[in-house]
């Protein structure tokens, strides 16, 4: 009898080590706060709020939060910037990046991205470009937008993803944030993951 | 204090009560008003609106001191999308509290008159009758995420 112990504690050992190795792998991928999104890797050059060129391929390395808005909308796109602006203070790592991509490029101009996205954080960086420009962005994360047509014809929403995306350092888009799951903390922690 | 002077310090707030809180009971609690961005002029107000008594009442109107315009609104969420919607009111169900916060329903000001800080003054009008005036701190972006925390 006293034979058998040997090989059976070292097969007891060996899927300990197993499942446990199968275990963190498993929670390893599974404890991004956001939802897994993966998009292959892109660029995209357009204009930022202080008419410099920026590429997102200037920026390998960073980790990357993406949000779609305009500067007309009274809820949504100040909430989420302001959230973003948040995620930043408790990143504290030159290395995380917050973009503002305006879907309302006809009236968001360089100058008016200028004065409305610093009010948020001095490190937010707010970006417009040509319609098709930025269509290829909205194309490239997976998401629409389209003008609302108000009575007065100036007086127009636009309807877009509230959602946030996150770039990893290697340039492709790997999580999603809905609406209900932008939380600056979590965010936070998903940013300083990926920057470890 | 004497008897009398104490008597009428009491009728005072008698009368005075139902002018500060409204008649049906209904009551406002934590309003605030996002400080509007540079070079916009648009903005929302959030708040409680509590409705202890036994009676449904409902949300018909907002105007602001600080804004042309003032509307509700609710959001409805779509599959990849989020769209504002002007409704006409916002019911408060007897016993229940109704939040307006970001992201939610919330109260539209449009036209601000410029650069709103400090406090405003909103003025909600119910379907009971009830008239409340609110003073709604201003909040910076900063201020409004720490108070979301709180909350
Ligand atoms: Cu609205």
């Amino acid at each position: 009898m006293k034979k058998y112990y040997l090989p059976l504690a070292a097969l007891v050992l060996i899927a300990l080590v197993w499942f446990g190795v199968l275990g963190f792998l498993g929670t390893g991928n599974g404890t991004f706060h956001g939802d897994e999104y993966r998009r292959p890797a892109f660029d995209f050059s357009l204009t930022d709020h202080r008419s410099q060129k920026f590429s997102l391929s200037d920026h390998t390395g960073k980790v990357i939060l993406l949000n779609f808005g305009f500067t007309n909308c009274p809820d949504v796109c100040p909430t989420t910037l302001g959230m973003l602006g948040e995620v930043l203070d408790l990143v504290g790592d030159e290395r995380a990046m917050a973009l503002f991509i305006t879907v309302d490029p006809e009236r968001d101009t360089v100058s008016k991205l200028g004065d409305y996205i610093p009010f948020f954080h001095g490190s937010i960086v707010g970006l417009t470009g040509s319609e098709q420009a930025i269509k290829q962005v909205n194309d490239a994360c997976g998401t629409l937008y389209s003008k609302e047509q108000e009575t007065l014809e100036d007086d127009y929403l636009v309807i877009h993803s509230p959602a946030v995306y996150l770039i990893g350092p290697g340039g492709e888009i790997m999580l999603r944030y809905p609406k209900e799951k932008l939380d600056p903390g979590k965010i936070a922690d998903d940013v300083k993951r990926l920057l470890l | 204090m004497t008897m009398k002077k104490t008597l009428l310090v009491f009728l005072f707030f008698l009368l005075a009560a139902p002018f500060a809180r409204g008649e049906a009971g209904i009551s406002v609690k934590d309003p605030w008003v996002r400080q509007n961005p540079p070079g916009t002029l648009v903005t929302a107000a959030y708040m409680v609106i509590e409705n202890p008594g036994a009676t449904a009442d409902e949300l018909l109107s907002v105007s602001c001191d600080c804004s042309a315009e003032a509307s509700i609104h609710v959001i409805e969420m779509g599959e990849d999308s989020m769209v504002m919607k002007e409704v006409p009111s916002i019911a408060v169900p007897p016993g229940a509290s109704v939040g307006l916060s970001p992201g939610g329903s919330h109260l539209m000001l449009e036209g601000l008159s410029g650069d709103i800080k400090d406090n405003v003054v909103l003025e909600l009008k119910f379907r009971s009758g009830a008239r409340i005036s609110v003073k709604a701190p201003v909040l910076s972006p900063q201020a409004a995420q720490k108070r979301s925390h709180h909350h």
